[in-house]
């Protein structure tokens, strides 16, 4: 069904969701994820120490495609992780043509009150121009008050991520 | 409301309507259920509003014929969905699998995703006609829509 499952990242709680479907999707049909993470050029103006900021950039997402490929693995999944230098939406779909993948799963901004309702402008713009197909997933809302809160104001007892 | 169910049985939705980019949602969905062994639920939102506007004023007792109108429309948009929904299960056969078919009733941004809510089901799969930024916003998207609202993974296929 699906052989090449890419998971772009930005570190978010909804990318997190996101990896964790792709995962669980790739166990399944003996895929192979790649988590890729852009370090994004429009951020970046170049008085405001351009290369710097890049670098910066690029050295967390070595960083978060390292855990990801690790995380993928402790499941027994090939992963491949990425970093690439760009316009997020447009370097997402470059990269999915790049490796022939057959599906690109993404998270949404699925926090609590109206940012419920708002998807992230890059998983926007994916869904809206990308050519395979993309799937997307919505953070749980207790991992998103986790991620934003360091540990929470009400516990969720066993909840695990590793 | 839900009944007793294997865990392990993975359960999917597919809104339809009976465009091209619905048909490849469809075809989509089909093999992904096929290949993990589920099952397949085809839908299709009957949405009373939109056919509240458009078309010239009725003469006469205008709120008489407009209710009349309305009503008129309401069954036309059921009965054609129900078509819609038989021409899906019979897509869905034609590749080996039987569907089970659903007609939901209001805004399918709406409905979809608090039927698939509701009956706890895996995840919704929905076409996407590939419209640009400017008539999205304009013509606003149902997969669009399903994306931000639905709490289950939704995958657009193109």
């Amino acid at each position: 069904m699906y052989e090449t499952i890419l998971v772009p990242t930005d570190g978010s709680a909804g990318a997190d969701a996101a990896l964790d479907e792709a995962v669980s999707l790739a166990a399944a049909f003996d895929a192979t994820v790649h988590s890729l993470y852009v370090a994004d050029t429009s951020a970046a103006q170049p008085e405001t120490g351009y290369v710097d900021i890049v670098e910066s950039f690029e050295r967390i997402g070595e960083e978060t495609t390292a855990e990801a490929v690790e995380r993928a693995e402790t499941d027994g999944v090939e992963a491949v992780g990425a970093v690439r230098t760009g316009l997020p939406h447009r370097t997402i779909l470059d990269y999915a043509e790049a490796v022939d993948a057959d599906l690109i799963v993404m998270g949404t901004h699925g926090r609590t009150g109206l940012e419920r309702y708002l998807l992230g402008s890059v998983t926007e713009k994916v869904v809206r121009t990308a050519d395979i197909p993309v799937l997307t997933v919505h953070a749980h809302a207790e991992d998103d008050e986790a991620a934003e809160e360091e540990g929470g104001d009400e516990s969720v007892g066993t909840e695990e991520r590793n | 409301m839900s009944t007793e169910r294997v865990p392990s049985e993975l359960r999917f939705v597919v809104a339809v309507d009976g465009s091209d980019a619905s048909d490849r949602a469809l075809d989509h969905a089909v093999a992904m259920t096929a290949a993990v062994g589920g099952t397949l639920t085809v839908v299709h939102a009957v949405d009373p509003d939109v056919y509240d506007t458009g078309g010239p004023d009725p003469e006469g007792d205008r709120s008489e014929a407009e209710r009349r109108l309305i009503v008129e429309d309401v069954e036309d948009a059921e009965n054609r969905g129900e078509e819609v929904l038989e021409d899906a299960a019979e897509r869905a056969a034609e590749s080996g699998l039987a569907v089970e078919a659903e007609l939901l009733y209001g805004n399918p941004v709406e409905t979809v995703p608090s039927f698939a809510t509701r009956a706890e089901y895996d995840g919704i799969f929905v076409g996407h006609r590939g419209l640009s930024e400017r008539e999205e916003r304009v013509l606003g998207s149902v997969a669009k829509g399903l994306v931000e609202r639905a709490d289950v993974p939704v995958t657009v296929v193109r």
